[in-house]
């Protein structure tokens, strides 16, 4: 491919087909026909360098078809598209290293990795220049040549593919054999509406798959930070994608490395690696070393590769590798990552269906036999027991959990909470812990003076504003401050380190005018604190002519230089009592979490770096104050039965004054675990303890992740939440990782489950409860699902064994199953959230959707509504068409009713005073709509095999709706209440 | 109690032996509660396993303290710093409860919040009337452990055993010494053997009349040396040591715990207040060996009943010597607390800490109010 565009009259054997449909593409080579190893192969290289594409190639006819996003114009490289496609085709040994191989001269060490070579050869071989990086034209052709650095995505399928999907399926096989049978006993209209049916299910089934899917693709959408690299000589914030091999990168702590790199000069740079290789610990990098070979990922200090991050020291990269090239996307190509994997409720639900299609089966074989011994016409038991089967068999079943789930992922986009990951919907409805991260999540970011002990009194800032001694302390903290006072765009802001701008936003908030204090008092030394020197003091001159000393600093170290202390009437001399007093007031202060500060003054001034005979003035505490919407957070957590546990890398005792703060015991001892060091505990006695521990204090970053599994170990559904860089291991431990988003670094809302935009708590608990809603939807869809199919398996085999054939035509059921049930299905799917969600616990996350009391309940309702059907067949007494119109009347009435029942687990009763569900009101008048205007028109009469009912007949329907619906709510609403899965005493 | 002809064993511990080691640090958080606040209740109580410090705290009062950061500097100061168990990287766990109940120091009427025998002794064995066993026990502990800081291959951790031969109910001899101590590198047994001789019990008895004679049995790690020992070796708890903290078992003590518990307990000064009492029996001349004991019922301020056992040696009836008890001593646990000196005002930094290692009763070392007996023997006498 290193020869240029090929010579078109001699070897060129791929041709277009045609280019006019924007953003497709499509190109036709003979020699791929029945070569589907070519194919393949030609599939991955494409794939790998073009991930913006989408590529089909078949080996039958030879085509290539290329679909490109919109926008990102195919067309435009489509000659170098179709080049690169000829290389493949006539070498594909040469395919996956396609990135490197940039030039003649490179080929020569085309298997040497970059790991391998040094700095300059790797430049040489990319053709960069380190200090200007590449130029525009350079820039252009390789992104021609490479295409943009993304990689391939998990996309949703076209709309044709959901619908054809929808089709394949084992109803709809066997409804085509009804169809065909129709036709073949001469019954054209009947097979007409069978088409008719099975279009208009496969179309409602395509239309909220395909929304989900759409929802699930987005999933991983996640505009990513632009990266610092040098082009043209001058340094740019570059989309990722935008990266093409050559690019030099500016790495520093946050960074998440967009692409596969080699250094080029580093400075105590760090990375963590999880995400590629596991470690958990940050990797220590080194520019100079050149390592071997067959040095393993983990080892290779030299490089960093995408999907990793920058914990510390800073760095210079050339880009080697980028888009499906790197490693990440390689391991991912490897994985055939591209399909979203199927969650946990999926699969349980795809093995639901397996069961109930073997149970349903044998049903219906029985319903066949039957007839067969009566001797009834063969063609008619085998219609009868198709439509039965497409009646009974509950399918697309994974398909509720998905629909549901996205459904959930919507309600949640739209209170700025943002999933990343399907199952962690579910997953959030069985989070039984939640890990708070301190700093960032409970705390506000900025420090603030609590408490002021002056004058022998302890006082809140604020309260005691006539008080001279406290006037005199914060003026002189004020002094003695580097913090100041800027212009900034939402008016003055201060500048400063946390503890001195919370001295002097105390100070103005006391009415100092700062400006003028300090305009009255200019600095005429400056001695900060050093190592040694835990104070510091500024020497000013006075208005008066005179000068002054302030100081602030460690109290015991400044109480040793005071020798007087300062009260409402001027000063006296320090008394031992008066140390003592000080002394405590300071362990005090400090035991409640405060940092504290010491500020005594100077009237004459006097050396500031020997400072003597002060007047002591005070003590400040100075607090990090906990955000106030966290506690009703807290509280309905535990209300929701879900622990709290704090993590801090702070002492114990802050850590327990914040703990205390917020109630994170629940009223209990608040239990603290303060590891000098975690590593150092066994992984058993570590998750022993962090089963009963509130808070970890002094946890470093990288044992958060160690805390996160010690309380995996036990079986606990976890979630963490997190803001930093360090967050991100433990983030992607967590069963649910939520990402603080407003001051979240990239890196932790890149491995996040969960984005909480708002950087406000109080989405988890939105989160939690949207989780436990959505769950419970699945199971109320279920249950509806289930049981309605099952109450038609019992009317049919239950008519069949009292000697009734047919109690229902093969149209009704289906009209029954396909049209009526779908509606309030999809509605009870959108249900509001109970109101007693977050009143109770968790789930049993390890028990399944359905338990054993489940599946008792749904056959014990479907058989009602089954018996009572029949009943109601059998009312008029001999007259089979009537007996029929009544009995499909009533069941399907009563199915719609049923759905009402199905929105709560706890009885019918329980859901008074709940919103109602506007869908499912509209789903069931509608259902009430199609079932008169079925029995109305003439024409549907006939097709359904309806006879015209009197006012009898309409009270029976209507009584075995009332009695079905009767039966089973009085039974729901006994004590005990079926709780959601077992253990459980059975009800019934 | 005695016969004619007995040996007697008792133990003592050094600061490092785990046991010991939490009932430091749980009335070091006592000291540090009552030094920021004289009247704080404050019940502490600590275990060490598996390199895991767990301390319940329950306290009411105004004083806040960070308990993992006192714990790690007792555990540094009894010398666990380094190998093996390393008070920088130990965990901490701490549950902190505060209770609603009553704060500052007790009122003279308030009732006994628990049930409790409060046993005291004296005896004529030693000069501060404690048993023989004991003394000569925590005089061993203290050499041993002062040993450290010439010998450095000595581990914090160690324990020693010494039995008395009594004859005619007086000690006669001491027949056998066992000293156990951990290593912080392997020594030579008979290096071992050499050192603690010079260092340890030869220092111990030197101004001692009953000392060890060539007769008596010495023994050295009797188990095997224990590399480093501590905590990473054994499991300790606060409490424990029960008998060390008092007569060493040759009398009777309550089950329950002296340390980690604050002067509110009557569990804690009751102990106390009877040792003045039987100290000051015998140093009136009244028995030879006096047992006193006082029944406490949680509800009522003056204890049940309040007995003296003179084991035989009583120049006055029991019954007798209990009455005068009662009528000189207020034994109401508010006027207890005042006796002792626990009534709001504050002590010496670390009052109880040092009371955690070398005995609670027989001190010599920190002029304990329950010891100082030469006005209550006066009052006595003359009753």
């Amino acid at each position: 491919m290193e020869t240029g565009p090929a010579p078109s009259t001699v070897c060129v054997q791929t041709v277009f087909v045609h280019v006019a449909v924007a953003g497709r593409l499509r190109l036709r080579d003979r020699r791929l026909m029945r070569r589907a190893d070519l194919c393949r192969a030609l599939r991955v290289a494409l794939a790998a360098t073009r991930p913006d594409l989408a590529v089909e190639v078949s080996s039958l006819t030879g085509s290539i078809l290329l679909h490109a996003a919109p926008g990102t114009g195919a067309q435009a490289d489509a000659e170098a598209l179709r080049a690169f496609i000829e290389d493949c085709i006539g070498a594909p040994g040469d395919l996956p290293p396609v990135a490197h191989a940039l030039s003649a001269a490179d080929t020569a060490h085309a298997a040497l990795p970059w790991h391998a070579r040094s700095r300059d050869a790797a430049r040489d071989a990319l053709q960069a220049c380190d200090d200007g990086g590449l130029t525009d034209t350079e820039t252009a052709e390789r992104r021609a040549r490479f295409g943009p650095n993304l990689l391939p995505k998990p996309r949703a399928r076209s709309t044709l593919a959901v619908i054809v999907a929808q089709l394949a399926s084992l109803p709809v096989a066997l409804l085509s054999v009804s169809a065909a049978l129709a036709l073949f006993t001469g019954g054209l209209a009947d097979a007409v509406v069978i088409i008719c049916v099975v279009a208009l299910n496969a179309g409602i089934a395509s239309v909220t798959e395909h929304q989900a899917e759409r929802t699930i693709a987005s999933l991983a959408d996640f505009a990513p930070q632009p990266i610092k690299a040098i082009r043209q000589g001058a340094m740019l914030a570059l989309p990722p994608a935008d990266l093409v091999p050559g690019d030099i990168l500016l790495l520093e702590p946050g960074t998440l490395v967009p692409a596969d790199a080699r250094l080029l000069a580093c400075e105590n740079l760090t990375l963590n690696e999880a995400a590629l290789t596991g470690e958990a610990m940050p990797v220590q990098k080194d520019a100079a070393i050149l390592l071997a070979d067959a040095a393993p990922l983990a080892d290779r200090a030299n490089m960093v590769f995408r999907g990793t991050a920058v914990t510390g020291g800073q760095g210079r990269a050339l880009v080697v590798a980028i888009a499906g090239a790197t490693e990440i996307g390689k391991v991912q190509a490897m994985l055939g990552a591209l399909e979203a994997p199927q969650t946990p409720i999926e699969r349980q639900l795809g093995e639901i269906e397996r069961e109930l299609v073997v149970v349903n089966g044998v049903i219906c074989l029985a319903v066949a036999a039957l007839g067969l011994m009566r001797g009834e016409p063969v063609l008619s038991i085998l219609r009868s027991a198709i439509s039965l089967a497409v009646a009974a068999i509950p399918e697309g079943l994974p398909a509720v959990a998905t629909t549901t789930l996205a459904v959930g992922v919507q309600d949640m986009r739209a209170r700025q909470i943002y999933v990343r990951r399907l199952d962690a919907v579910e997953t959030l409805g069985a989070v039984e812990m939640v890990c708070l991260d301190k700093t960032g999540t409970l705390t506000l970011p900025s420090m603030s003076l609590a408490e002021i002990h002056a004058d022998g009194r302890l006082m809140r800032p604020g309260t005691d504003a006539a008080d001279p001694v406290v006037l005199r302390l914060l003026e002189t903290a004020a002094l003695a401050s580097e913090a100041h006072m800027e212009d900034g765009p939402h008016g003055q802001r201060i500048v400063g380190s946390g503890t001195e701008s919370a001295l002097i936003a105390a100070a103005r908030d006391q009415g100092l005018d700062l400006a003028a204090l300090r305009a009255a008092h200019p600095v005429l030394e400056l001695v900060p604190r050093a190592e040694g020197r835990k104070r510091m003091s500024v020497l000013v001159d006075r208005p008066d002519g005179g000068r002054l000393l302030a100081v602030k600093g460690d109290p015991a170290e400044l109480l040793a230089r005071c020798t007087r202390l300062a009260v409402t009437e001027g000063t006296r001399p320090l008394t031992e009592a008066d140390r003592r007093a000080i002394g405590a007031a300071n362990e005090g202060m400090a035991g409640r979490a405060l940092r504290v500060l010491g500020v005594a003054v100077h009237d004459v001034g006097g050396d500031p770096h020997a400072e003597a005979d002060l007047v002591w003035l005070g003590l400040t505490g100075i607090a990090n104050p906990v955000r106030p919407e966290v506690r009703p957070v807290v509280v309905a957590l535990h209300r929701a039965g879900i622990r709290t546990v704090m993590i801090t890398g702070d002492q114990s005792a802050t850590a327990y004054a914040v703990a205390k703060d917020l109630g994170l015991a629940e009223g209990s001892d608040v239990r603290v675990l303060e590891a000098g060091r975690l590593a150092g505990l066994s992984p058993d006695v570590l998750s022993a303890i962090a089963e009963n521990t509130d808070v970890f204090a002094r946890v470093s970053p990288g044992e958060k992740l160690s805390v996160v599994q010690a309380l995996q170990a036990r079986g606990r559904i976890v979630a963490m939440t997190g803001d930093g860089i360090n967050d991100g291991p433990a983030l992607k431990a967590a069963n649910v990782g939520v990402a603080m988003g407003a001051d979240g670094t990239d890196v932790a809302r890149e491995v996040a489950d969960i984005v909480l935009a708002t950087d406000d708590l109080n989405g988890m608990v939105e989160a939690v409860a949207l989780g436990r809603a959505t769950y419970a939807n699945i199971r109320k869809v279920l249950r509806y699902l289930v049981s309605t199919n099952a109450s038609e398996t019992a009317l049919v085999l239950g008519a069949g064994l009292v000697g009734i054939r047919e109690p229902l035509t093969p149209l009704q059921l289906l009209m029954l199953n396909l049209v009526s049930d779908v509606f309030p299905a999809l509605a009870l799917g959108l249900d509001a959230p109970e109101a007693g969600v977050m009143d109770v616990p968790p789930h049993d996350p390890a028990a399944p959707i359905l338990g054993r009391s489940d599946f008792r309940r749904i056959i014990r309702e479907g058989l009602v509504m089954g018996a009572v059907s029949l009943a109601g067949y059998l009312a008029p007494a001999g007259v089979p068409a009537t007996g029929r119109t009544v009995a499909f009347h009533g069941l399907t009435l009563a199915q719609l009713l049923h759905a009402l029942l199905c929105r709560s687990d706890a009885g019918p009763l329980s859901g008074a005073g709940r919103p109602a569900n506007p869908y499912l009101a509209l789903a069931i008048g509608g259902g009430i709509a199609l079932q008169a205007t079925a029995q109305a028109l003439p024409v549907t009469r006939r097709l359904l095999g309806l006879s015209p009912l009197g006012l009898g007949g309409m009270a029976g329907a209507l009584a075995i709706a009332a009695a079905a619906t009767m039966a089973n709510g009085v039974v729901a609403a006994l004590p005990p209440p079926l709780a959601p899965p077992p253990p459980e005493p059975a009800s019934c | 109690m005695l016969t004619d002809d007995m040996i007697f064993t008792s133990e003592s511990v050094t600061r490092g032996h785990p046991d010991k080691l939490c009932d430091e640090i749980s009335d070091a958080i006592v000291d540090a509660f009552r030094e920021q606040d004289p009247g704080a209740r404050i019940v502490a109580e600590c275990a060490i396993a598996t390199g895991v410090v767990f301390v319940a705290a329950r306290f009411s009062g105004t004083a806040a303290v960070d308990i993992p950061a006192l714990a790690r500097r007792v555990i540094a100061e009894a010398g666990y710093e380094g190998a093996g168990f390393d008070a920088r990287r130990a965990s901490i766990l701490t549950s902190f409860s505060e209770g609603d109940g009553r704060a500052g120091p007790l009122d003279a009427d308030e009732p006994a919040h628990e049930q409790v025998n409060a046993f005291g002794f004296a005896c004529r064995d030693t000069a501060v009337l404690m048993p023989a066993p004991i003394a000569a026990a925590h005089r061993l502990a203290r050499a041993l452990e002062a040993a450290r800081g010439t010998f450095d291959a000595l581990a914090p951790d160690g324990k020693v055993q010494v039995s008395v031969r009594y004859r005619g109910h007086h000690p006669v001899a001491i027949t056998d010494v066992s000293l156990t101590t951990a290593l912080l590198r392997p020594v030579p047994p008979a290096q071992l053997e050499e050192a603690l001789r010079t260092l340890v019990l030869a220092p111990a008895f030197a101004e001692h009349d009953l000392g060890p004679s060539p007769q008596t049995r010495v023994h050295i790690n009797p188990g095997g040396a224990q590399l480093f020992g501590g905590p990473a070796h054994h499991a300790g708890q606060t409490g424990r040591k029960a008998g060390i903290d008092t007569y060493g078992d040759f009398a009777r003590q309550s089950g329950s715990a002296l340390c980690g518990k604050g002067p509110h307990r009557i569990d804690r000064i009751g102990p106390y207040m009877a040792r003045l009492a039987a100290k000051a029996v015998v140093a009136a001349g009244l028995a030879e060996r006096a047992e006193v004991h006082a029944a406490y019922a949680i509800g009522r301020a003056e204890p049940l009943s309040l007995t003296v056992d003179t084991f035989g040696t009583g120049r006055r009836p029991e019954a007798d010597l209990a009455r005068a008890l009662a009528e000189a001593l207020d034994w109401r646990p508010g006027a207890v607390a005042a006796r002792l000196g626990f009534d709001g005002r504050a002590h010496a930094p670390g009052f109880f800490r040092a009371l955690a290692c070398y005995g609670q009763v027989g001190r010599e070392d920190r002029g304990l109010p329950w010891e100082d007996v030469g006005d209550l023997a006066q009052i006595l006498r003359a009753a």
